[in-house]
């Protein structure tokens, strides 16, 4: 907790103040956030979820100065380039009895989506936890 | 005063002491592009160095929000006023960004904190610095990402909960320690002559012995990792864990190893290494040292602030989201060339970028084995090619460390235990 309240005046706190980026920088920050969860397996709803959301702050921010056409296109060529991630999820049972890594397949392996191809519209943060089998322990605490 | 060359100003220029260079440089690249300020290389130091009673205010290693976050506070912002103000309008760099060696970045035409003589108070002082106030040290990430109460009301969060400010601006995460400088500005500003640079490695230690607490360094260096210690009354600094580097911790096997920061880097941002020096104190080519690589061949990595003169020994992956004119003011004018290759790696690069912190080694020599084509797609009007190569890293011993792919393996909890802890 800051000792004191920042003085609006003092040139060096810049806590709160609008710095200007130019829309090239703007874009190159959506990129980078498109790519990097793109990378993470992200689908197009639900990368367009993260910029919608205010949380995210820098993509939100793009995505505000962009708009959600530009935006859209962005994530839709990052997706074609990084997008083709499918991440295979075994159980413990099934590590132990297949010595093959859990690694990070294109185009072989169980592919865990939250939704099915074709249904990726509108992804929510539940769906994340899902995937990332987040919710699963309450599940499990019900079931005792 | 005498004349050394100083390689990342692209220039000769004044220093108090004649030039002479380790066997060994001590150096580091930061990739800030990963960095999400967990400050574990914060803790990892200071639960290893700075633990004691008089250090409390010290961070030897310490990770700023930039652009409004400074450790001391606006340690750059001050440091950059001053020799704008020795030199009205001409802090400015001349050429361009080229293969010889002796000026990669071109050349820095304006003064240096070795040459802002006109400034200097008082006239025996050697460079150019000032000395931060208590209030500037003692409180290190203040006015960044931390929860703020009511507005007026001191020393008391909010009873109601509330949310973090809304970042209206750009910003990254600027990690930091004691760069190791070529020309040490605290060395040179030494009036006991107590700083001095090890001749095997580069490491700067200030000899506790003959230090009176002048403070002499902690005015002089630009980036503020010379402190104070009340109790002591002697300065102290960063060691670069120099134990370790020498082998000499029990794990280590007697094989040099990466400081306690490094190794503490889950987002794996930092790479350390020992580079070979020339007599004339630019780096000898060592191709296949993944630091000579990123700093000397694919020219990614930069050094912080080089028009303060120092001929700093940490580099920096610049983020590629920010501005370029404050990148171009924090890192050089290499900015522009280090982001268009970051951001459009060769497949070299993919490769060396692997090599960050899979292990606690420090690596010397890389060599990569060439894998199959994975996929090649198109993005903002280039072609992507991915290849599936494997990096094998290399110690002093010449020894096999690891190896990895450039494809990274992405293990998922299963189920049951995803969160074991």
């Amino acid at each position: 907790m800051p000792f004191k309240d920042p003085d609006p005046t003092d040139p060096n706190m810049l806590v709160g103040v609008m710095l200007p980026a130019d829309a090239d920088a703007m874009r190159d920050l959506a990129y980078v956030f498109a790519e990097e969860f793109a990378r993470l397996g992200y689908t197009r709803g639900q990368l367009l979820w993260l910029f919608k959301n205010p949380f995210y702050g820098g993509a939100h921010g793009a995505y505000q100065a962009l708009g959600e056409h530009e935006t859209l296109l962005i994530i839709d060529e990052c997706l074609a380039v990084w997008g083709t991630v499918k991440i295979t999820v075994q159980d413990v049972q099934a590590v132990q009895n297949d010595q093959t890594p859990t690694s990070l397949r294109r185009d072989s392996g169980q592919a865990f989506f939250p939704r099915v191809a074709g249904e990726d519209e509108g992804g929510d943060l539940n769906d994340l936890n899902d995937w990332n089998g987040l919710n699963a322990r309450e599940e499990e605490s019900d079931d005792e | 005063m005498s004349k050394v060359h100083n390689w990342q100003i692209g220039r000769e220029m004044n220093y108090p002491y004649t030039q002479a260079f380790p066997r060994r440089q001590f150096a580091f690249v930061f990739n800030i592009n990963r960095c999400i300020a967990c400050q574990s290389c914060t803790m990892a130091c200071k639960s290893t160095w700075t633990f004691s009673k008089g250090q409390e205010h010290m961070w030897w290693a310490n990770v700023e929000t930039k652009p409004y976050g400074g450790y001391p506070q606006f340690w750059d912002a001050k440091i950059l006023n001053l020799l704008e103000n020795a030199n009205p309008g001409n802090q400015q760099w001349s050429g361009k960004p080229s293969t010889d060696k002796k000026k990669p970045y071109g050349q820095f035409d304006g003064k240096t904190i070795f040459e802002a003589q006109n400034m200097l108070t008082p006239d025996s002082a050697r460079v150019l610095g000032y000395l931060p106030t208590d209030e500037e040290w003692n409180l290190p990430n203040i006015y960044e990402d931390n929860p703020v109460g009511k507005k007026g009301v001191r020393n008391e969060l909010d009873k109601e909960g509330t949310e973090l400010p809304v970042h209206k601006t750009w910003f990254f995460y600027l990690a930091r320690i004691c760069n190791h400088c070529s020309y040490p500005a605290c060395l040179a500003a030494c009036p006991r002559k107590a700083i001095y640079k090890r001749p095997e490695d580069g490491i700067v230690l200030i000899d506790q012995e003959r230090c009176r607490g002048y403070r002499k360094c902690v005015e002089a260096c630009p980036y503020k990792k010379s402190m104070y210690r009340g109790n002591t009354r002697v300065s102290e600094k960063c060691v670069a864990c120099y134990p370790r580097v020498e082998g000499k911790d029990p794990e280590s096997g007697g094989q040099p190893m990466e400081t306690r920061c490094m190794a503490a880097c889950i987002g794996q941002i930092r790479m350390q290494g020992l580079v070979k020096m020339n007599n004339d104190g630019t780096w000898a080519e060592d191709r296949y040292n993944p630091l000579y690589y990123m700093v000397h061949v694919a020219k990614v990595a930069l050094p912080l602030y080089p028009q303060f003169g120092t001929e700093p020994n940490g580099y920096y992956i610049p983020p590629r989201w920010v501005p370029r004119d404050y990148l171009r003011q924090m890192f050089g004018p290499g900015v522009d060339d280090a982001i268009e290759r970051y951001t459009n790696p060769d497949r070299e690069l993919l490769a060396v970028l692997q090599l960050f912190r899979r292990s606690n080694r420090i690596i010397f020599r890389y060599e990569i084995k060439e894998g199959p084509k994975v996929y090649e797609a198109t993005l903002r009007g280039r072609k992507v090619t991915l290849y599936n190569d494997t990096v094998i890293a290399y110690g002093q011993n010449g020894k096999e460390i690891f190896r990895t792919q450039v494809e990274e393996p992405l293990h998922v909890r299963p189920n049951k235990h995803a969160n074991s802890i």
